[in-house]
């Protein structure tokens, strides 16, 4: 047994540590303003942190799903804004690499992983279908060699930047989650366009915006997997998507550990009895402590799918405890570090903002629950 | 990072499953509600290696590392958590000392009996009026030619009322503080001591808690652990390693008790369905598992630390609090899932409760490891900066 990681999950997490020092930390709070991050972007792809997963034959790192979360967890521990639109890129780039044919991978994963497109969307949530990703209502009609896209999708990261956005589409209504396809669509395509920016609580760096298709024409080339393949690939996607998440607000929960740490050996050296507070200490250490278990939850997930293992269970522990987890870290680093925290340009700020929403995104805390139940229950 | 368990691992937990299985969850609430040592568990476990884990096999014992000796606790545990206390003391609080600050002749003595189960061991730290401060403890042991003098009481000590080989903490410099205290190896047959009061216990009550009573005990010199002075270090660094035999006996706790509400859960029906397809009954066992599959991580965090060499005093600590704090709360649901029946003696749900909440005060209390937690915390960010 051995819970450090190996050498080449090492090489990556430290590309990705010098990285987010370098480049994410230093723009920030710029980003933090609105700006999306296209020099972050840039700068990561040039590295190989766009495809960390993804074969050095396109310019990946090639690197294994553990590095992925240990490269996406030092990512966001200096800048969120920028991670969460790097992880949605991996994730297009890995489904591409996954389900893709060789045409697909030609086409897209090189501009993916190198940055040359800015970003890759994921088109899954829609108005009136969020968790329950089955019940979609994008329609998807076959038309000769071609399909026609009808519908609206909801919550897109990136999609308005997007080189590619992976689409899923109902396309036999009958059968539920079988009857949906996903489709690979590039912007500019007739009837494709970008509908409303949303404004966010955080994570304001990275663009959240609607997207409409009407008639939107795609040749069958664009399809991705099979016919009724689609449920699988966006299940696929969000298991290894979770276990990003869980990075994610992994990231963000230590920064605020680290924050809160320096504040009060800070207070300690100027006044003794606030800084080493047995009160301040406790809640320091149930951060530490929670932050901890659930960072092994995320590690452990990512290693059992390096190991094919099926994993969808562990994903959601990862992702339900790392996100909670990491917004109690935040919340109480908040109301520890007081007044100095308050103020808008904090880091503490920042992250309490942009860590609220890992609660929410690619599956409700609600949802991972229910999963968890389900596996729990299917293996009695 | 790899999470596999290697063969021995892998056989030492399934053998002490099967055990658990066959002769531990059948009798667990009978020895529950006569509150009898059970001695002859005892002498099965000892059979399979389970009270010498780590002792060498020169010394008769297993000569396992400290995950074979997690996983087997955390299985015994969730046979039966008393059997849990008892192999957790024994093993964690008597063997460890003796092997790590014994002389050749000290493991050679005291040892073999303890590793083979046909004597049994305890630790006397606690004092009536000192517990979590150890280094306030008041019991004396003072120096007279070949032997020291001891005199003082010593509190909740597990496996009291059977134990013949004791490792005592005491003061042989009254006059300092941490610096004058040592640790002993008091065999009971050559140097007789009183158990005063036997307590009577909301849960483990299959394990003995007594008080220790010395006066003018007299215990030769050669069974001094280390040298004079030693007695504190060898205090915490036992405890160090009680941590993670504590943490994975709460994890034992935890997870029969949320099988069997999950089982529970499924054959339950209320309002046309079974009540584990109701959401409120699937956020509590989703949260259940969830947290005890964290707590079984940290445990494992810490045992491979331990074993590599490494520090481990933080993550043997965010085990133990994480895991006891985790066995509270899962056995607190486990109860609440089996609505009225959990709270009688026909289930076991009620049972679990009283079993897991002392993993939240001995061997440390979850205030002393948030303690711990955070110092190191701080010193390690501190470090970074």
């Amino acid at each position: 047994m051995q819970f450090e990681p190996n050498d080449a999950d090492l090489r990556i997490t430290e590309l990705a540590r010098s990285a987010a020092r370098d480049h994410l930390a230093p723009r920030a709070m710029q980003t933090d303003a609105g700006v999306f991050p296209a020099e972050n972007i840039g700068a990561l792809g040039s590295i190989g942190l766009l495809g960390i997963k993804i074969d050095r034959h396109y310019g990946g790192l090639g690197g294994s799903n553990l590095a992925y979360v240990l490269a996406i967890r030092e990512l966001a521990a200096q800048c969120a804004s920028t991670t969460v639109a790097v992880a949605v890129t991996n994730m297009v780039a890995d489904m591409i690499a996954r389900f893709g044919t060789d045409d697909q991978k030609v086409r897209h994963l090189r501009n993916l992983v190198s940055g040359a497109y800015q970003a890759g969307s994921f088109a899954l949530s829609e108005p009136g279908a969020g968790s329950d990703a089955a019940s979609l209502q994008t329609r998807a009609e076959r038309r000769g060699d071609d399909w026609v896209l009808n519908g609206t999708k909801l919550w897109i990261t990136s999609g308005d930047v997007a080189g590619v956005t992976l689409v899923m589409a109902k396309t036999d209504p009958g059968k539920g989650g079988r009857g949906i396809t996903a489709f690979l669509v590039e912007p500019g395509t007739a009837g494709f366009s970008v509908g409303r920016h949303e404004e966010k609580l955080g994570l304001l760096g990275s663009s959240t915006v609607s997207l409409a298709f009407e008639d939107v024409v795609v040749p069958d080339a664009a399809r991705i997997g099979a016919v009724g393949q689609g449920f699988e690939i966006a299940m696929t996607a969000l298991d290894g998507g979770r276990c990003g998440i869980g990075a994610q607000a992994s990231g963000m929960g230590y920064t605020a550990l680290r924050e809160t740490s320096r504040i009060l050996s800070a207070r300690a050296g100027q006044d003794k009895a606030l800084g080493t507070d047995q009160n301040a200490q406790f809640r320091l250490a149930d951060m530490a402590v929670r932050l901890d278990a659930a960072w092994l939850l995320v590690q452990r997930a990512a290693w059992l799918r390096d190991q094919g293992s099926k994993m969808t269970k562990e994903a959601a522990m990862a992702k339900v405890a790392a996100s909670e987890a990491a917004n109690f870290a935040c919340q109480t680093a908040m109301q520890l570090a007081g007044p100095d925290a308050f103020d808008a340009g904090s880091t503490i700020a920042r992250v309490w903002r942009d860590v609220r929403v890992s609660r929410i995104y690619e599956g409700t805390s609600e949802i991972q629950r229910l999963v968890i139940a389900r596996s729990l229950a299917a293996a009695l | 990072m790899d999470l596999t368990l290697q063969d021995t691992h892998q056989m030492i937990q399934e053998t002490a499953k099967a055990f658990a299985d066959k002769e531990l969850l059948p009798a667990a609430q009978k020895i529950d509600k006569e509150g009898v040592f059970p001695s002859e568990k005892v002498a099965k476990m000892a059979a399979l290696g389970l009270m010498g884990m780590a002792v060498p096999e020169q010394y008769d014992g297993a000569g396992l590392d400290t995950l074979a000796y997690a996983l087997a606790m955390e299985e015994i545990s969730r046979g039966c958590a008393s059997c849990g206390v008892i192999m957790s003391a024994h093993n964690s609080l008597v063997c460890d000392p003796i092997k790590l600050f014994g002389n050749a002749d000290q493991r050679r003595r005291f040892l073999p009996p303890l590793a083979t189960g046909r004597r049994i061991g305890c630790f006397a730290l606690s004092e009536p009026g000192s517990g979590s401060d150890a280094a306030g403890m008041r019991t004396t042991a003072i120096r007279d030619g070949d032997h020291y003098v001891v005199n003082g009481t010593k509190n909740w000590i597990t496996n009291g009322q059977e134990a013949q080989t004791c490792v005592l903490i005491a003061h042989t410099n009254p006059a300092e503080r941490h610096r004058g205290i040592s640790a002993l190896v008091v065999d009971r047959l050559e140097s007789p001591y009183g158990i005063g009061k036997v307590e009577d216990k909301f849960g483990i009550k299959g394990s003995s808690t007594t008080s220790l009573v010395f006066e003018d005990t007299r215990v030769p010199v050669a069974n001094l652990l280390g040298q004079e002075g030693d007695g504190f270090k060898v205090a915490m660094v036992t405890l160090d390693g009680g941590r993670i035999g504590i943490a994975a006996q709460a994890l034992g706790i935890a997870r029969v008790a949320f099988e069997e509400a999950l089982r529970y859960s499924r054959e339950r029906s209320a309002f046309g369905k079974v009540i584990g397809d109701f959401g409120a009954i699937q956020e509590m066992l989703a949260d259940m598992a969830t947290d005890i599959e964290a707590a079984r991580l940290l445990i494992w965090r810490a045992a491979t630390a331990k074993d590599a060499g490494q520090k481990y005093g933080k993550f043997s600590a965010m085990a133990k609090l994480h895991a006891s704090e985790t066995a509270a709360r899962v056995c607190h649901k486990a109860l609440q899932i089996h609505g009225g029946y959990g709270y009688v003696k026909d289930y076991n749900a009620e049972r679990h409760v009283r079993d897991a909440r002392i993993t939240e005060i001995y061997e440390g209390t979850s205030e002393i490891q948030r303690l711990v937690i955070a110092r190191e915390t701080l010193s390690e960010y501190a470090a970074m900066a």
